[in-house]
């Protein structure tokens, strides 16, 4: 293929069921492909006052790395090494700007975060992240067994 | 993860080059789990259909339609076997974003492989009204490939405009 083949995937999750079968699919691509896997986790920027710092970490340690040690752990399941990622700020656009200074190939998604309601429909980090990605999104719908 | 990896792969194509690179980036894909590779191309009736026209025309008109659908499907599908994949050339006529997505659910496909960007060009310049249409109600899941928008050649044009203008400047200088 002219294509350069996937090296780098990144997996965004918040936690959620959906981001969760949305981080299989995407070790599963890995696992094929030997792509490094990076696990992203964004905290909102209103989780954490910049006042009080210590509720920041707090915060970001203890949902964020819970979410990111999920997929480490089916990561080690796979066989595929998983980075772990915790940023702060806007969900999409703290993916974005991930994606393009570490030169990700593909952003792995679920449809529905957190605030999801409607199964059908996108969530809006997801929309976001499509309408603006310089990269390949994959958006997985289907369950993880 | 003894799950049912990606068994069936619709890649949707309307001819365009982007849709071209997504299908080169959909076959990858489908190489990793020996996917059914569908090379689905939808002739857009929804445009000439509120029109009427007389008969001869609406049949030379569904004839290169057919044409080129059959040149962008068989790209898809050449491209697939020579990857040592099973494929399939289908080739349907209505709205394209519901048409695929019909096709999706009665063939029960896992994975549809869509270009940001199609033929519709910049209508929303980061992803094409189809694709957004197929993301959005699709029930399954959707790889979308990216095609990086060329602005210099959709500048190019005010560029030659600029040329042409620049000798006319000079006459007046004169």
């Amino acid at each position: 293929m002219k294509r350069r083949p996937y090296r780098k995937i990144l997996l965004a999750t918040d936690g959620s069921e959906n981001a969760k079968s949305a981080a299989c699919s995407g070790l599963e691509i890995a696992r094929n492909t030997g792509a490094e896997v990076y696990a992203v986790y964004v905290a909102g920027i209103s989780c954490c006052s910049p006042i009080m710092p210590e509720s920041y970490d707090w915060e970001i340690g203890k949902k964020g790395s819970e979410a990111v040690a999920e997929i480490e752990e089916m990561g080690r399941e796979a066989g595929v090494p998983v980075n772990a990622v915790l940023l702060q700020g806007h969900p999409a656009q703290e993916i974005l700007n991930f994606a393009e200074k570490n030169d990700i190939d593909m952003v792995v998604m679920g449809t529905q975060g957190k605030a999801g309601v409607d199964k059908f429909l996108l969530g809006r980090v997801t929309e976001k992240v499509v309408r603006h990605a310089k990269t390949e999104v994959l958006v997985v719908r289907s369950p993880c067994l | 993860m003894e799950r049912d990896f990606f068994k069936k792969i619709l890649i949707a194509t309307d001819g365009s080059t982007a849709a071209e690179n997504a299908a080169d980036f959909g076959i990858e894909i489908a190489g990793l789990s020996g996917a059914k590779v569908y090379a689905v191309y939808v002739i857009d009736i929804t445009s000439f259909d509120s029109i009427l026209m007389d008969e001869p025309l609406t049949k030379d008109m569904s004839e290169r339609f057919e044409k080129k659908g059959l040149e962008a499907t068989s790209y898809v599908e050449e491209n697939a076997k020579a990857a040592g994949l099973e494929a399939e050339a289908v080739m349907l006529k209505g709205n394209p974003a519901k048409e695929i997505l019909d096709f999706v659910e009665k063939q029960k496909i896992d994975m549809i492989v869509v270009g940001s960007i199609g033929k519709s060009g910049i209508e929303r310049l980061a992803l094409g009204s189809v694709s957004g249409k197929v993301v959005r109600n699709a029930k399954v899941s959707v790889l979308v490939v990216r095609e990086i928008f060329d602005f210099t050649k959709f500048f190019s044009r005010s560029q030659k405009k600029a040329k042409i203008s620049a000798p006319v400047i000079l006459e007046k200088e004169q």
